[in-house]
């Protein structure tokens, strides 16, 4: 197949998206193996993976990769059809095989045309020679360790029998039956165009060349000697395979691979077909550039402020007509919003099920057994946030395996389960989803962690910190408590930035932990970045917007409220003490408010409620969420922009950065009051 | 034997021992059966002997067919037939 430099790109693109998909399948494939065993469709999903990406990557002419994946889809097909069994350290090879993979195709698609340089090759040589060594079945399973059993080699035997071998009384295919006494024949075939057509043909002349792959534990000399007899009427080439694949630059090797893919299509047609036909048949999902998506609600939130804009207009002119046909436009405007936004969101469950694989591998390296347990994959969130805190969640759950999960001998010289576990869990909350990682660990250590942080200078000895706080010492840059550095974590540039990447989310993280018995990372994050409903209030002359999903009520700050106050920042509510925060205060709105009366919202956050004090409530707003400006980044309080019907600006207050200063406000009084005492 | 199924397709059974002895005869009657053929099925089925010079002939057949753009299906198959075209890794040609 040939493509244009266009479709070419296009073609690669989709191979790498589709590609990804794959192999995030075959990674799940083998973990559920090594878990539950080889069970259901498991060992065939994991071979349908490794076949459709050698298929396409055939089709693209990617040469390297069909080289590679063309063992691996080998070995599974052995393992499918019963002719060896799957054990621990074939897994981890398949593992390793689908990381090269991943890698391979991320090169492809980064690199349109070239090929992999020597490393990846040498790595893909690496992984192919184990995979070689399973598929001669020279290794076999014994209780989980591999066994050298047998020493067969590979050979490819290239033959060419001359015009005169019938005439001879000889027949090739005789020789080949006979080589099967020697070995396995593991492919062969025949070279057609040397025997041409029918009109051209002469019967009884020999046109017969074939290639045939042998495993055998003959040397060259001993294969040889079956061909005694037509010695001077053919020519015999020879080619270990073993040399083949640590060479993969000879022209012999491309096309014995050549060879391999093509014997391989009409072995797996039948069942590639019928797999990839459910595939279609199966899903009613729809692959589309994210690109296209994010250009698609870009201009639906240009719309919502244009819309506003007419709202505002029609509003002006009292036209009941008009003003019903806008809010119709309106009303049909917030579903096409809704609907636009729930195409970007994606189950966090996928994102989650690559932990199993970082589990599996961390446990191994610590030599830990840790049992992971996912709750609420099928919460959504959109896309964007969901591969921004990947890396973070990576983080933090390492740490959790290396700092947190004790080794065997130590959880059960304690007396808990030698099995540790570790749970991830999403759930949304009051217009953000909560992802919490929990361990049964150590634990935080607060005095090692204060020590710590004294001695790296990052707080005084003499600082008075609540829990709360040291905890958070964690996140500052450069802090690490393990005595020993590994290679997982632990060197002490990670969990700073894991927080900044976080907030900058505009989200945030918060630790709970008990010493010996566990530490749970809660990342509380927005639904989405663009489009979201919102409050709209206005102080002094700024127009303000509050996340509508945090909204709790809005109260009015009567005359009795101002005066239970005495001058504090908190009221009575129904028997419960409400925090306030005046926003006018709080972002020095300069001018004096035009009338006395005031309003709170009551906003909940992470399980928390507070009030903001603001002066005229305007309702419900659709919000298109702008970026403020770098400018305005160090601004505490706000966490965007958005357009108003008008053309004026509105700014989004950021509640969690608001609620944690109110907290912080009310904590310093509290001391404050102690002080007091003290001093009284 | 060659039996013309319509006017446009032809029937191949070539006789049972395909072999040296043998191909010669076979190839002169179907290279004169494919002047007008538009489609040819080959029935293997009654194929009891067939050597490398019998196999080379099916080769030959279907090479022809391509050329002339005619489509071949194998519509029977022995399973001498069947073990020399896997031993020569034939199946997928044919299945083309």
């Amino acid at each position: 197949m040939f493509f244009s430099n266009d479709a070419l790109q296009e073609a690669i693109k989709e191979f790498r998206d589709e590609g990804l998909d794959l192999l995030s399948g075959m990674e799940e494939g083998l973990l559920a193996i090594q878990e539950f065993g080889m069970g259901g469709d498991r060992i065939n999903a994991v071979f349908r993976a490794a076949h459709t990406i050698k298929g396409s990557a055939g089709m693209l002419k990617l040469e390297h990769l069909v080289e590679f994946t063309h063992i691996a889809e080998n070995l599974l097909d052995e393992i499918r059809n019963n002719k060896l069994h799957i054990n621990e350290p074939m897994i981890d090879t398949f593992l390793r095989c689908k990381d090269h993979m991943q890698n391979l195709v991320l090169f492809y698609a980064d690199n349109l045309g070239k090929e992999p340089d020597d490393e990846i090759k040498a790595t893909s040589r690496s992984i192919m020679s184990i995979l070689k060594s399973y598929l001669d079945h020279t290794v076999v399973a014994n209780d989980g360790e591999a066994t050298l059993v047998k020493d067969k080699k590979g050979w490819k035997i290239h033959i060419v029998f001359n015009n005169d071998v019938y005439l001879l009384g000889m027949d090739p295919a005789n020789f080949l039956r006979y080589l099967m006494n020697l070995g396995e024949i593991t492919h062969s075939e025949c070279d057609t165009n040397r025997i041409g057509d029918l009109s051209n043909l002469n019967a009884v002349d020999c046109f017969i060349t074939c290639s045939i792959t042998l495993l055998t534990e003959k040397t060259e000399a001993e294969i040889l000697e079956v061909f005694e007899f037509v010695r001077d009427d053919i020519e015999i080439t020879f080619t270990s395979l073993s040399t083949e694949i640590q060479n993969p630059h000879e022209e012999s090797s491309s096309a014995v691979l050549d060879t391999f893919v093509e014997v391989d299509n009409t072995k797996e047609l039948g069942s590639a077909a019928a797999s990839n036909n459910s595939r279609i048949v199966g899903s009613s999902s729809l692959r589309v550039d994210s690109d296209k998506i994010d250009t698609l609600i870009n201009l639906i939130g240009e719309m919502v402020i244009a819309n506003a804009n007419v709202v505002q207009r029609a509003s002006i002119i009292q036209d009941g007509g008009l003003n019903e046909s806008v809010s119709a436009v309106s009303r049909m405007l917030e579903e096409i919003r809704e609907s636009a936004m729930k195409i970007r969101m994606v189950q966090i469950g996928e994102t989650f099920s690559k932990f199993k694989r970082i589990v599996h591998d961390v446990s191994k390296k610590l030599n830990k057994d840790v049992e992971l347990i996912i709750n609420g994959g099928e919460t959504e969130m959109d896309k964007t946030i969901v591969e921004k805190i990947s890396d973070p969640l990576v983080h933090i759950v390492r740490n959790a395996m290396d700092h947190g999960i004790e080794s065997i001998e130590e959880r059960a010289a304690n007396g808990k389960n030698p099995k540790g576990t570790l749970i991830l869990n999403a759930y949304h909350d009051a217009g953000t989803i909560a992802i919490e990682i929990i361990d049964d660990g150590k634990g935080l250590d607060e005095e090692r962690i204060f020590k710590k942080a004294v001695e790296r200078g990052i707080i005084d000895e003499n600082s008075k910190l609540t829990q709360k706080e040291i905890f958070n010492l964690i996140f500052e840059a450069g802090f690490s408590t393990v005595e020993t550095i590994t290679d997982l974590s632990g060197r002490g540039v990670g969990m700073d930035v894991v927080r900044r990447n976080i907030e900058s989310l505009r989200g945030n993280i918060d630790i709970k932990s008990t010493k010996g018995k566990g530490s749970t990372f809660t990342m509380r994050l927005p639904l989405t970045l663009a489009i979201i409903d919102g409050f709209l209030v206005k102080v002094g002359v700024t127009h303000f917007v509050i996340p509508l999903d945090m909204v709790v009520e809005c109260i009015e700050l009567s005359t009795r409220y101002r005066n239970e106050m005495h001058g504090n920042n908190y009221i009575n509510l129904r028997n419960s003490i409400l925090p306030l925060l005046k926003v006018r205060n709080h972002f020095e709105e300069a001018g004096e408010p035009k009338n006395l009366r005031e309003n709170i919202i009551v906003v909940r956050y992470a399980g928390m409620r507070f009030g903001l004090i603001v002066e005229e409530l305007h309702g419900e707003f659709q919000t298109v969420i702008k970026p403020l400006g770098k400018i305005f980044r160090e601004i505490r309080g706000i966490s965007g922009s958005t357009i108003l019907g008008s053309g004026e600006v509105a700014l989004i207050l950021d509640i969690p950065v608001l609620m944690n200063h109110v907290l912080a406000l009310q904590a310093h009084n509290e001391k404050g009051g102690a002080d007091d005492v003290r001093d009284d | 034997m060659i039996t013309i199924d319509t006017e446009s397709s032809i029937i191949i059974s070539p006789p049972e021992e395909l072999v040296i002895r043998t191909v010669e005869g076979f190839v002169k009657e179907v290279q004169a059966a494919l002047s007008d053929a538009k489609s040819i099925f080959l029935n293997l089925i009654g194929v009891i002997e067939i050597d490398s010079a019998g196999f080379q002939v099916l080769i030959a057949i279907k090479n022809e067919a391509t050329k002339r753009g005619i489509p071949l299906k194998i519509i029977g198959m022995s399973s001498e037939a069947d073990e020399i075209i896997a031993l020569y890794g034939a199946q997928s040609f044919f299945e083309n």
